[in-house]
């Protein structure tokens, strides 16, 4: 089995149950959540099934490709179904089961997570779903996604792709993850995951991150004065990333941190609040 | 009358740990509740959990469904009777029990006369009463998360999926609840058993459930795991570390417990105690254990929720701790390599609030506070000790370990302290970077030490007067900044060191700090609201802290023992109290809105009474005085008690407002001699009385 054979698995599963299979974000993401066609398409009153692939990026947790658990970017599958299905839960178990985890061989665990996106104004109630002790999906009932107070529930899974198939491979350590035949992970991004580092705790430009993000912020304030969803959430999409950035870097402290996200979260609650203006006058239309 | 067993089962998805015990007692009461109120008789009721499924069992249940006859009465006779005839309101009484005039007759009830019929009724059966109640006894179960799955929007900790009711051998069917109704099944083990098990009677129930895979009874999964506890400590001579939050959350998690011990490399045992603890408990809920020297010993223990195939799933417990460590370990490793100097610099980068300048400059500020505050409490502590600390406070939060985002960052200060003492900073000095932090949260434990202590309010203060600065005192609910818990944290400090300084003095500089000014009212009516919450906990109501407050008293812990002492008498002495301070509510009403410029002048007295009051006041000025120097306030309070007699006998035998205009100048000269006598210690007309309906701003 090979890393890709686990997305082409539950690619079919989920297409299988309906979903529409979306694209990546073509720029930088946290998570698949922030890709609007999770985070704007499950505001508002229309059903809405998706799964798709996500490249994460998470500044501050890579570790100079040293540690074999740890990446400053990793692929999540998302999958966002609304309204949630009664048994959602046995859906997932399922797909378990279809890439290959014998699931009455192992411990798997629904454990207590509330998450939570503080950037997106989004959170939920759910779990964090453990192999052997091992997080390998996040699973939220959303109640609020941009500050928006979800009219119809849906349900994300979002599953950790390296490490389900480091499960699946036996593995130890990602670099040794089988991508192909005679290609491994680390043959492709070891050097990227060491640059990355580089780039991210020691060489980002931190006066530049700065600028931008202030200029993010304006123009996201800009574009929502004309009414232009997307594009203004792209910026805070960039702002995001900025931010994330800024704290890799060491430049903000816990409490500055606190305030920055702050201001993130009430971009993205003006982002949604006026799409689902828009919704709601289109629907009257 | 039958006697049945009764079982109730709701089915939910996984539900957090820590609400499940507060929400089954709910429910039990609720349920109790329901059946005394419908007069049902009942024995022994329990109630079970696991995290899938709320499980009450109750036993004996008496069902009456046999016929009664029971009276129904009426309005009185004046209304169902007009000039002899039965009256409208008769026949409407009538029709509503449908029946006819014919069987109306008079009876007694109380002192007055009404119209009554009889009528056969018969019980509601059990069946019924669960059918239109049980929904409400689950609504009224709160968790302290809710969410909503479903278009009911029914509320609860996690989605409902099942409700199983069986009275004696018969199901409840149809009770509907969120968007499912009850039925005959149950369902097992959350993996091994998911699908639909029917069942017939409560004692079927108890034996399909075991079979599925489910302990329903905590206390029997609590003592499975205690008792592997005990095996693994004898068979690996080791303490397994029994932390009992650790315990009741695990014995939340599983159905059916199985517990395994592992290990991890030798290497890891030499990270900080707590690191190691925290990777093992924070996320994975691990245990830890620690051999005969107590030291962290390279074992740990799961429970496991899966009896099958168990040595497998060790394995991979195993290597997802070892990540853990090794993560940990390249934090700390990592961390080392810096030099002090560099430390120091790195705080000089790192921005503490966007508009507050950085880390650095917060230590600075808190120097600044340290210095003044230490020379006002004598603690003996050179500048250049002042200065050492300063320079070292924040000294982890440049730190990988702390920047983590994650379980390590919790251990702020303790990492601060380990850092500095790697790399040989003074022991005393590193204890004041692990102490500052203290009390992160309200019950937390506070600094040992003085050092530690003063650093804790100096930084709390600095934080007050950004933050006031930049944000406003906080309203409402909310307080982003928490603001007020820095203020809650410096209130337990100062009490419980027992420290007398003037806060408001050591605010103005920390505002000074940051070259801004404040509004002292608005800042100190915030410091009083925040002494009543402190206040409250020792049951101290906010009127005696306002009695305090009223003198415009800075020191917190004066304020605190003033409104301890008046505390204490209202409730000893209360009525010798409530007069002392209706006397000083006359003094005070007396006296307002008139201008009184006059001094007391002994020939002006007219009566026996005021020249009295005046010789005993003047006799006990001067013990008032001196004991309030002395901080004795019993003997103050003891004071003002021993002229209580004379204060109640003027008023009874002394007009003040007569129109004698000098004699009306000089007792209202008493009065205010008075008054300014016991604003010495308090402002008693602030003090409500309880049971007079005295109303009185918060």
């Amino acid at each position: 089995m090979y890393f890709q054979d686990l997305i082409f698995n539950l690619e079919k599963y989920w297409t299988d149950n309906g979903c529409v299979l979306s694209q990546p974000y073509q720029g930088e993401v946290g998570a698949g959540t922030f890709n609007p066609a999770t985070f704007l398409y499950c505001i508002g009153k229309k059903d809405w099934k998706t799964c798709y692939v996500e490249t994460s990026k998470r500044p501050k947790d890579g570790r100079y490709a040293e540690n074999p658990n740890r990446m400053q970017q990793f692929t999540q599958y998302q999958v966002l179904l609304k309204p949630a299905p009664a048994d959602i839960q046995q859906m997932y178990l399922n797909s378990l089961k279809f890439v290959g985890i014998d699931i009455l061989k192992h411990d798997i665990r629904f454990v207590e997570d509330d998450w939570e996106s503080p950037t997106l104004g989004a959170s939920g109630l759910g779990w964090e779903i453990w192999l052997d002790g091992m997080e390998i999906t996040q699973f939220t009932y959303f109640q609020q996604v941009g500050g928006v107070e979800m009219d119809i529930i849906p349900v994300e899974l979002t599953y950790g792709l390296e490490r389900i198939a480091m499960f699946l491979q036996d593995v130890d350590s990602i670099f040794d993850l089988k991508l192909q035949k005679g290609i491994k992970w680390g043959d492709l991004y070891r050097e990227m995951e060491y640059e990355m580092c580089e780039f991210n705790f020691n060489e980002s430009n931190i006066d530049l991150l700065f600028e931008q993000f202030e200029k993010y912020v304006f123009e996201v304030n800009g574009l929502l004065k004309k009414g232009l969803v997307f594009p203004a959430y792209d910026y805070v999409i960039k702002c995001s990333h900025t931010f994330n950035l800024l704290d890799a870097r060491g430049a903000i402290s816990p409490k500055e941190r606190a305030n920055t996200i702050f201001r993130i979260r009430t971009l993205s609650n003006k982002v949604a609040k006026i799409y689902l203006e828009k919704q709601d006058a289109n629907e009257k239309k | 009358m039958k006697r049945n067993n009764v079982l109730i089962e709701l089915g939910f998805e996984e539900i957090p740990s820590s609400y499940l015990k507060p929400g089954i007692d709910i429910w039990v009461n609720k349920l109790k509740h329901l059946l005394e109120r419908n007069g049902i008789e009942f024995g022994k009721i329990e109630g079970f959990y696991t995290p899938r499924r709320y499980v009450v069992s109750i036993k004996n249940v008496s069902i009456d469904d046999s016929e009664k006859e029971i009276e129904i009465t009426g309005p009185s006779v004046e209304i169902a009777k007009k000039d002899g005839e039965w009256s409208s309101s008769a026949l409407g009484f009538v029709k509503s029990q449908g029946k006819e005039l014919k069987d109306l007759y008079i009876v007694k009830k109380g002192k007055r006369e009404v119209i009554a019929i009889k009528s056969i009724k018969s019980k509601k059966s059990l069946n019924n009463i669960f059918k239109e109640k049980i929904k409400a006894t689950i609504e009224s179960i709160r968790f302290p998360k809710m969410m909503v799955w479903e278009d009911s929007k029914f509320k609860f900790a996690r989605p409902i999926r099942w409700l199983l009711v069986i009275v004696d051998n018969n199901i409840v069917y149809d009770i509907e609840i969120a968007d499912i109704s009850s039925s005959n099944f149950t369902i097992g083990h959350g993996i091994l058993n998911r699908s639909k098990i029917l069942v017939e009677s409560p004692e079927k129930y108890f034996e399909s459930i075991k079979n599925a895979y489910v302990i329903i009874d905590e206390n029997d999964r609590r003592k499975i795991i205690l008792e592997s506890f005990n095996k693994f400590e004898k068979k690996y001579n080791l303490k397994i570390v029994n932390d009992s939050d650790l315990l009741d959350e695990v014995v939340g998690m599983v159905e059916y417990p199985v517990v395994m011990i592992g290990n991890f490399h030798n290497q890891y045992t030499e990270l900080p105690d707590r690191v190691t603890a925290t990777a093992m408990k924070q996320h994975q809920r691990y245990f830890h254990t620690i051999d005969s020297n107590g030291d962290i010993a390279p074992y740990f223990v799961v429970v496991l929720n899966m009896p099958l195939n168990k040595e497998n799933i060790l394995k991979n417990n195993e290597t997802i701790l070892k990540s853990k460590l090794e993560d940990a370990y390249f934090y700390y490793t990592e961390d080392l390599k810096v030099p002090i100097e560099s430390r120091i610099n790195m705080k000089k980068e790192i921005i503490w609030h966007r508009d507050l300048g950085t880390v650095y400059e917060k230590e600075m500020r808190i120097a600044n506070l340290a210095k003044i505050l230490s020379a006002k409490l004598d603690l003996g502590l050179s500048e250049e000790l002042i200065r050492q600390i300063s320079l070292h406070l924040k000294i982890d939060i440049s730190t990988n370990m702390i920047r983590d985002g994650k379980e390590f960052t919790k251990l702020e200060g303790y990492m601060g302290r380990i850092y500095a003492e790697q790399l040989g900073i003074n022991r005393n000095i590193a204890e004041v970077i692990e102490e500052h932090m203290y009390p992160r949260w309200a019950g937390d434990r506070l600094p040992i030490s003085d050092n530690g202590a003063l650093f804790a309010i100096c930084d709390r203060l600095d934080s007050l007067a950004g933050y006031v600065f930049k944000y406003g005192i906080p309203k409402g609910s909310k307080d982003p900044m928490g603001i007020r818990r820095a203020l809650n944290g410096i209130i337990d400090i100062t009490l419980e060191r027992k420290w007398n300084y003037d806060i408001m003095a050591i605010i103005a500089l920390a505002f000074d700090n940051y070259n801004q000014s404040f509004n002292e009212d608005d800042i100190y009516n915030f410091v009083i609201e925040r002494i009543k919450y402190f206040a409250q906990r020792e049951n101290t109501n906010y009127d005696i802290i306002n009695a305090v407050a009223a003198l415009k008293l800075s020191d917190i812990y004066d304020i605190i023992l003033r409104a301890r002492v008046l505390h204490r008498y209202r409730y000893s002495k209360t009525d010798e109290f409530n007069d002392l301070v209706v006397g000083q509510k006359r003094v005070a009403n007396i006296l307002k809105n008139v201008k009184i410029d006059n001094r007391v002048i002994i020939r002006l007295f007219k009566d026996e009474q005021e020249k009295l009051l005046y010789d005993k006041s003047m006799q006990i000025k001067d013990e008032i005085d001196y004991n309030i120097k002395m901080k004795n306030y019993v003997e103050v309070l003891n004071s003002y008690f021993s002229l209580r007699p004379d204060i109640d006998k003027f008023f009874d035998e002394v007009m003040v407002m007569v129109d004698d205009k000098t004699i009306r100048g000089n007792r209202l000269g008493l009065m205010k001699h008075i008054r300014e006598l016991f604003l010495i210690f308090a402002d008693f007309s602030e003090i409500i009385i309880e049971g007079k309906n005295e109303i009185s701003k918060k």
